[in-house]
C-alpha cells in the first residue's frame, strides 16, 4: 500500500511540475507577444529568450527604429546566446554595428554585446573572421568613442592592422586615430610590436605629459631602455609618475644602480615621500636584494622615520621594511 | 612603388635588408610571382634569421613570410621549403601564416609528409581564424572578398584528393561532433573535402625528397668551434656562472632554445615541458648523469635566473647538475653564429624564432639537429642512445688503436733514442768518419763543435731516465743496468779517455739494454717485493 502511495505521489509531483512550467511559458509568451507596448522596465524584467518565437519577437524590437536606442539595445541583450547559434542573427548584429546612421550609443551597446558573447569562445570563434573584418573597417569610424573601443578590442588581439595604424598616428599626428597616450597604451599590449624605439623617442620629445608617462610605463619592461630609465629616475625635475615607473625598470634590469639610487634617495630630505615608499616596498618584495644587504646606514635611516615627519604611506612602507630585517 | 617583373626584382630580393620598408619587399614579391627561377629568393624570406627581419615587429615578419609563402602558389615550392611549411602547420596559430602555408602547398604536387599535419593545423587554428587576402599586401578593410585559414586548409586537402584519404575519419569527426565550431561556409567546405578524399586509391605523388633539405642549418667549421665556444659564459637558474665548454665536458648534451615571453604556447612553453619530460625519463635510464639537458633563453637580458626558475618549475623541470635553464652572459653572438640560430630581434626582444633542439658532444660539435619541426621525447632518446653507444665503441676502438701507438712510443724512447745516442759523433775522428761516409756535400753544413759533447751528455741522461722510469715501474732492472753501463763506457772511457774499444762495447750495451727494455713484461705480484725476482714473459 505504501509503495503504491509513493508511486502515485511521484506521478502527481511530475504532473504538477509540468503544469507549472507550461503555465510559466504561456505567461512569458503572453508577455512577449505584446512587445509592441512593453515598457523598458518590463523588458528589463523579462528572462532571456529561450524559444525561437521569443527571439524573433525581440529582434523585431531591435529593428524598430522608432524605439529608443537603449530599449533596442536591451532587446538585443535579451536574445541571449541566439546569435551564437544562428549565423543570420550574427550577420544582422554586425550590420547594425557597421551602420553609421544608427545612434552611436546603440552601436556602442551592440559592440559591448558582441564583446560579451566573445567570452563563449568555442562557439563565437567560428564568426571571428567576419567580426574582425568589420572591426577593422570601424578603425576609421567617425565616432571617436566607438573607434577607441574597437581599436582596444583589436589591440588586445595583437592585430597587425591596428598596430600599424597606431604607429602611423604616433609618427604623423594628422593621421592619429586616438590620442597619443591612448595609442601608446594600446600598443603596450604586445611587446613584439616594435614600439620600444618609437617610445624612447617619444620620451625625449613627448607630444604631452600623459603620453610620456604611458611611454615610460611600457618601457619599464624593456631591458634596452635601462639607461634612459636610470636617467629619468635620477632627474628630480621629472614627473613623479615617470620616476616611479622608471624605478621599476631600473630595479629589474640594473639592480646595482637601483640600490645606489635607493640609498641616496632615502637620505635625501628633499626627495618625494611617494618615491621613498615605492623604493622601500619594491626592496621589501625583491628576494634578490635582502633588506639586510642594504647596509647599516640605510636601515638605520628607515628605522628612524617618525610618523609626524613622513607621509602615512611612507610610514607604512618603512614598518613593512623593518619587519623584513632579520 | 611598382617594380617591373624581371630579373632586376630577383636581384633586389636577394639584397633586401632591415632598412627596406615592408611595402618595398612586398612589391618585390609581387614582381617575382610566377617565375620559377625566383623560388630561392622566396625561400630566403622564410628563414627566421634573415637579416631583413632585424628590428621589425613580429606581425610584420609574419606577414612578409606569409606573403612570400603565398607567392609560392604561383612559383612552385622551392627545395628546402618543406620544413618551414611543416613547422607552420604544426605549431602556428596565426591565421595569415597558416593560410599562406596551405596555399603554398597547392603550388606543388601532393606531398605525403604534410598530410597528417592538416588535421593538427585545423585544430590549432579553428579558434584563431581570421579574414585574409593575398591579393594585396596592405588591403583596405572591410574585405569584400576574403579567404580564411580554415578555408585554405580545406581547399588544399581537396586539392590532395584521395591522396589524403587517411584524413577522412578525422574530417567526419569534425562534421559530426564539432559542427558547432564551424560556420556555414566552412561546414560546406568540410563536406566538400570529405567527398574529395573519400575515394580510396593512390594519386600520383611527388616523392618530395628534394623538398626535405633543411638548407638553413650548416654546422660551423670544426676547428673554430672550441675556440668560439670557450667565449660563451652562461648563468644558470641558480645564478651560477660558468663557461659553456665546462658544462659540456665529458657528456652528451641536449640543448634547446626558448624565451619566457614567447606568446605561442605550442612553441617555447611546450618545448620546455617536453624537455622536462625528457630529463625525467633520463633519470631512470643508464644515461643518467652522462647527459646534460639544457635550455638556453634567446632573451638573456630579460630572463633573469628568477624568471628561469619559475618558468622551468611551472613546466615540470627538476633542476640538477645536468638539468638546467641558462642565460648567456657573454658570447651570445658567438653561440648564435656557431649554431646558426633561427631567431631575429627587435632590440633585445625576439620577433621570430623557430623550434630548434641540438644534440652536442663533449666538444660542442653538433651530432644532430631538430630544427623547425616539433621534436618528441622518444626521437631524442633514440638519438641519444645511438650516440652514447657510438661513443662507447669509439672509446674501445681508441684504446685498441692507441696500444700499438703507445708501444711504438715506448719503443722509440727505449730503442731509437739510445741508438741515436750511440751513433751520434762524439769526436773529430767520428765526424771525419761520417763526413767521408756521406760525402762532404751531404753533411758539410753540420760543423763539429766542442758543445756537442755536453749535448750528448744531456741526451744520454734523458735516455737513461726514460729507461729507468720504465724499469722501476716493471721492477725489472736488467735493461737499465745494461744501458747505464753502456752509457758510462761511451761517455767516460770512449768520450773522455778516447778508448775506442770501450766506445763500441758501450754502444752494444746501450742497444742491448734498449732492446730488452722494449719487450713487454708481465710483473707477478711477488715481483713487487724486494726479495722476489720472478718474472714472466707475455
Amino acid at each position: 500500500m505504501q509503495a503504491k502511495a509513493n508511486v502515485y505521489l511521484a506521478e502527481f509531483k511530475q504532473k504538477l511540475e509540468k503544469s507549472v512550467l507550461k503555465k510559466r511559458d504561456s505567461e512569458r509568451s503572453a508577455k512577449v507577444k505584446g512587445l509592441g507596448n512593453i515598457t523598458y522596465a518590463q523588458l528589463k524584467s523579462l528572462p532571456m529568450a529561450t524559444t525561437e518565437e521569443q527571439i524573433q519577437d525581440l529582434l523585431q524590437l531591435v529593428d524598430d527604429k522608432s524605439k529608443k536606442w537603449d530599449y533596442r539595445a536591451l532587446a538585443l541583450v535579451k536574445t541571449g546566446t541566439a546569435l551564437l547559434e544562428q549565423e543570420e542573427i550574427f550577420d544582422k548584429v554586425l550590420l547594425l554595428l557597421q551602420d553609421q546612421k544608427e545612434d552611436s550609443r546603440f552601436r556602442m551597446e551592440v559592440l559591448d554585446f558582441l564583446k560579451q558573447s566573445n567570452f563563449i569562445e568555442a562557439t563565437f570563434n567560428k564568426y571571428m573572421p567576419k567580426y574582425l573584418n568589420v572591426l577593422r573597417q570601424l578603425v576609421d569610424d567617425p565616432n571617436p568613442v566607438l573607434r577607441d573601443d574597437v581599436m582596444a578590442v583589436l589591440a588586445k588581439k595583437n592585430d597587425e592592422y591596428v598596430q600599424r595604424r597606431l604607429v602611423e598616428g604616433l609618427k604623423i599626428p594628422a593621421q592619429a586615430l586616438v590620442s597619443p597616450e591612448r595609442a601608446i597604451q594600446l600598443l603596450g599590449y604586445d611587446i613584439h610590436a616594435n614600439q620600444f624605439p618609437l617610445l624612447r623617442e617619444i620620451v625625449q620629445n613627448p607630444p604631452n605629459q600623459l603620453a610620456k608617462i604611458e611611454a615610460v610605463r611600457i618601457l619599464a619592461v624593456d631591458p634596452d631602455s635601462k639607461g634612459l630609465l636610470l636617467k629619468l629616475l635620477k632627474d628630480k625635475n621629472e614627473l613623479k609618475q615617470v620616476r616611479s615607473y622608471s624605478a621599476l625598470g631600473v630595479q629589474e634590469f640594473d639592480p646595482e644602480q637601483y640600490i645606489g639610487f635607493a640609498k641616496d634617495a632615502i637620505k635625501d630630505k628633499k626627495e618625494y615621500d611617494d618615491l621613498k615608499s615605492l623604493i622601500l616596498v619594491s626592496l621589501n618584495q625583491d628576494e634578490k636584494i635582502p633588506n639586510d644587504s642594504m647596509g647599516k646606514e640605510f636601515n638605520t635611516l628607515v628605522q628612524s622615520f617618525k610618523t609626524e615627519e613622513v607621509s602615512e604611506d611612507l610610514m607604512k612602507a618603512s614598518v613593512s621594511y623593518r619587519n623584513g630585517l632579520t | 612603388m611598382k617594380i617591373s617583373r624581371n630579373s632586376t626584382a630577383s636581384a633586389q630580393l636577394n639584397n633586401i635588408s632591415a632598412h627596406d620598408t615592408e611595402l618595398y619587399i612586398a612589391n618585390l614579391i609581387d614582381a617575382v610571382k610566377g617565375d620559377q627561377k625566383d623560388q630561392k629568393f622566396l625561400l630566403d624570406l622564410l628563414k627566421e634569421n634573415n637579416p631583413a627581419y632585424q628590428e621589425r615587429s613580429s606581425n610584420v615578419v609574419m606577414r612578409l613570410r606569409g606573403y612570400a609563402l603565398a607567392a609560392m602558389y604561383y612559383t612552385g615550392l622551392p627545395p628546402g621549403s618543406l620544413p618551414f611549411i611543416c613547422a607552420i602547420l604544426e605549431t602556428e596559430r596565426t591565421a595569415y601564416l597558416v593560410a599562406a602555408a596551405a596555399r603554398a602547398l597547392r603550388g606543388a604536387a601532393p606531398i605525403k609528409k604534410v598530410i597528417p599535419l592538416f588535421l593538427k593545423s585545423i585544430d590549432n587554428i579553428r579558434l584563431h581564424d581570421d579574414a585574409i587576402t593575398f591579393t594585396e599586401y596592405q588591403p583596405h578593410w572591410p574585405l569584400l572578398e576574403n579567404t580564411t585559414a580554415l578555408n585554405e586548409l580545406l581547399l588544399t586537402i581537396q586539392y590532395y584528393g584521395n591522396a589524403a584519404y587517411e584524413l577522412r575519419d578525422g574530417l567526419l569527426f569534425l562534421t559530426n561532433n564539432r559542427s558547432s565550431d564551424f560556420n556555414k561556409e566552412i561546414l560546406k567546405q568540410l563536406n566538400a573535402t570529405i567527398d574529395a578524399v573519400s575515394v580510396p586509391g593512390k594519386t600520383k605523388q611527388d616523392c618530395c625528397d628534394h623538398y626535405e633539405d633543411d638548407i638553413d642549418f650548416k654546422p660551423a667549421l670544426f676547428f673554430n668551434r672550441k675556440k668560439e665556444l670557450s667565449k660563451v659564459i652562461v648563468q644558470d637558474q641558480d645564478s651560477n656562472d660558468q663557461p659553456l665548454t665546462e658544462l659540456l665536458k665529458d657528456k652528451l648534451t641536449v640543448l634547446t632554445f626558448f624565451y619566457t615571453r614567447c606568446d605561442n604556447p605550442l612553441k617555447c612553453s611546450m618545448n620546455i615541458s617536453r624537455l622536462a619530460t625528457l630529463a625525467h625519463d633520463l633519470v631512470n635510464s643508464p644515461m643518467n648523469k652522462s647527459v646534460n639537458v639544457i635550455g638556453i633563453t634567446y632573451d638573456s637580458p630579460y630572463d633573469s635566473p628568477n624568471q628561469l626558475i619559475v618558468y622551468g618549475a611551472n613546466r615540470g623541470m627538476q633542476f640538477s647538475d645536468t638539468v638546467k635553464l641558462l642565460r648567456v652572459k657573454e658570447g651570445y653572438e658567438d653561440l648564435k653564429t656557431l649554431l646558426h640560430l633561427g631567431v631575429s630581434y627587435i632590440g633585445s626582444v625576439v620577433n621570430i624564432h623557430r623550434n630548434e633542439l641540438y644534440i652536442l658532444d663533449a666538444e660542442g660539435d653538433v651530432l644532430h639537429a631538430f630544427t623547425h619541426e616539433r621534436w618528441d621525447v622518444a626521437q631524442v632518446k633514440t638519438k641519444l642512445e645511438e650516440y652514447a653507444n657510438r661513443r662507447t665503441n669509439e672509446k674501445k676502438a681508441h684504446r685498441l688503436l692507441l696500444r700499438p701507438v703507445k708501444n711504438l712510443s715506448k719503443t722509440f724512447y727505449s730503442v731509437v733514442m739510445p741508438l741515436l745516442v750511440a751513433l751520434f759523433p762524439k769526436c773529430p775522428l767520428c765526424w771525419a768518419a761520417y763526413l767521408s761516409s756521406f760525402g762532404l756535400s751531404g753533411l758539410s753544413f753540420i760543423p763539429y763543435s766542442p758543445w756537442l759533447y755536453p749535448m750528448i751528455v744531456a741526451i744520454v741522461a734523458f735516455n737513461f731516465y726514460v729507461i729507468f722510469k720504465r724499469a722501476y715501474r716493471r721492477k725489472y732492472y736488467l735493461p737499465c743496468i745494461l744501458s747505464g753501463g753502456g752509457m758510462l763506457l761511451i761517455m767516460l772511457l770512449g768520450g773522455l779517455l778516447k778508448i775506442h774499444f770501450a766506445l763500441y762495447i758501450g754502444i752494444v750495451f746501450v742497444l742491448a739494454g734498449s732492446l730488452l727494455n722494449s719487450y713487454p713484461v708481465r710483473i707477478s705480484a711477488n715481483a713487487l717485493t724486494k726479495k722476489s725476482l720472478r718474472l714472466s714473459w707475455k
